[in-house]
């Protein structure tokens, strides 16, 4: 009996004190992290229209030959997410099931459309393989000029009023989603959000 | 009280000191800066009170570790430790909280919080309760298994703590973000 309780005590010690130390190295893990995970969100790009400020209203002819008027308030008052991408870039490539997804519960509000411009044999085949056929796909060179389009895959968020309220390169999930939430709490980018985030740590400091 | 808290208490006690005067003999010069940036002695003393403050903790170790029914090292130990505790509160008052607390371990190093005066008002509390009479009982293994044991885990539970109120800022951060 007191052989039995003598081998349970040493066990138990033992697991109280790796336990001890397994608690004091998660909590230093989790400093770590509180370190490096910053929100994610698209990054904005300085170029082009100013968010906050009404887009430019531009014509533009889909893969099928119509066109769609881009900017300007529209009589439904949706928003319009103007998605760039391209055939041959990967990134574009993977994103496509988020911004399906995307598309699918943000349906309330927000019509998705995809921009790109080039040979329309390249874009039609892109649109067959990818299965795209539920986006309206836009072809024109305009239209990335006007949003100063850079880099991709950049998505550009407009209002039902015509007015710009995010724009950004698009790299994951989480920046696509930052530009609804941007929407939603009024901010322009991820930049911006930082920036009132340290704001408002400052202030309450002082 | 039973031997085997009153050994725990003293060794815990005692490697809490320990650490903290090497960490102070490490960087002399460090220390001697955080002493005077709590602005509780005059500066012409800084030089003084930082070969003192070395000097009592010293003597605390030693205290703890000598003769067994010495009191007078737990005595001393709370005492320094709620001298402390003071110091943290009094720039805290002050508004002072940005300062390096030049405590044992990660916490603090950002700025000083209500938690560090909390600490070391346990830690003293515990010294204070150590003080209590002893009652005399011959050790076996198991207790030497016990007192270790227990001192090991609360060195851990102290790193843990310490990480809590170190990352407590970071979390704050997150949670007002989101």
């Amino acid at each position: 009996m007191t052989t039995a309780l003598l081998i349970s005590n040493v066990i138990l010690w033992v697991l109280v004190v790796a336990l001890a130390g397994i608690v004091a190295a998660l909590i230093r893990q989790i400093g770590v992290l509180y370190e490096r995970v910053a929100p994610a969100g698209a990054l904005m790009v300085a170029h082009g229209p100013a968010v906050g400020a009404s887009v430019p209203v531009l014509a533009a002819p889909t893969i099928d030959g119509a066109t769609r008027e881009i900017g300007g308030a529209r009589a439904d008052g949706r928003s319009t997410l103007l998605f760039f991408l391209s055939p041959t870039c990967p990134v574009c490539k993977e994103l496509l099931p988020a911004l399906r997804s995307a598309a699918h519960h943000e349906r309330d509000w927000l019509d998705v459309v995809l921009a790109s411009d080039g040979p329309r044999a390249e874009h039609e085949a892109f649109v067959r393989t990818e299965g795209l056929d539920g986006f309206t796909y836009l072809l024109s060179a305009p239209l990335g000029v006007t949003y100063q389009v850079a880099k991709l895959p950049y998505a550009v968020l407009i209002d039902g009023a015509g007015v710009l309220r995010a724009k950004g390169l698009v790299n994951t999930r989480e920046h696509l989603e930052s530009l609804f939430e941007a929407q939603e709490r009024g901010l322009a980018s991820i930049q911006d959000f930082v920036h009132r985030g340290a704001d408002a740590a400052e202030g309450g400091r002082a | 009280m039973d031997p085997v808290i009153d050994y725990t208490v003293r060794l815990a006690l005692g490697l809490l000191f320990l650490v903290a005067l090497a960490h102070k003999l490490r960087a002399v010069r460090a220390f001697r800066q955080t002493l005077a940036a709590y602005y509780i002695v005059p500066a012409g003393l800084g030089t003084g009170t930082a070969v003192a403050v070395v000097a009592v903790e010293a003597l605390v170790l030693i205290l703890l570790g000598g003769g067994d029914r010495n009191r007078i090292g737990l005595a001393a130990a709370g005492g320094l430790l709620l001298a402390y505790a003071a110091a943290i509160a009094v720039n805290l008052l002050r508004g002072r909280d940005r300062i390096d607390c030049g405590c044992v371990g990660s916490a603090g190093r950002e700025g000083l919080s209500w938690w560090l005066v909390g600490r070391n008002v346990g830690l003293a509390t515990i010294a204070f309760a150590g003080m209590a009479p002893v009652v005399e009982r011959p050790l076996t293994a198991v207790d030497w298994l016990s007192v270790i044991a227990a001192t090991m885990t609360l060195a851990g539970l102290y790193v843990a703590f310490d990480g809590l109120v170190a990352n407590a800022p970071g979390y704050r951060r997150l949670r007002e973000a989101t």
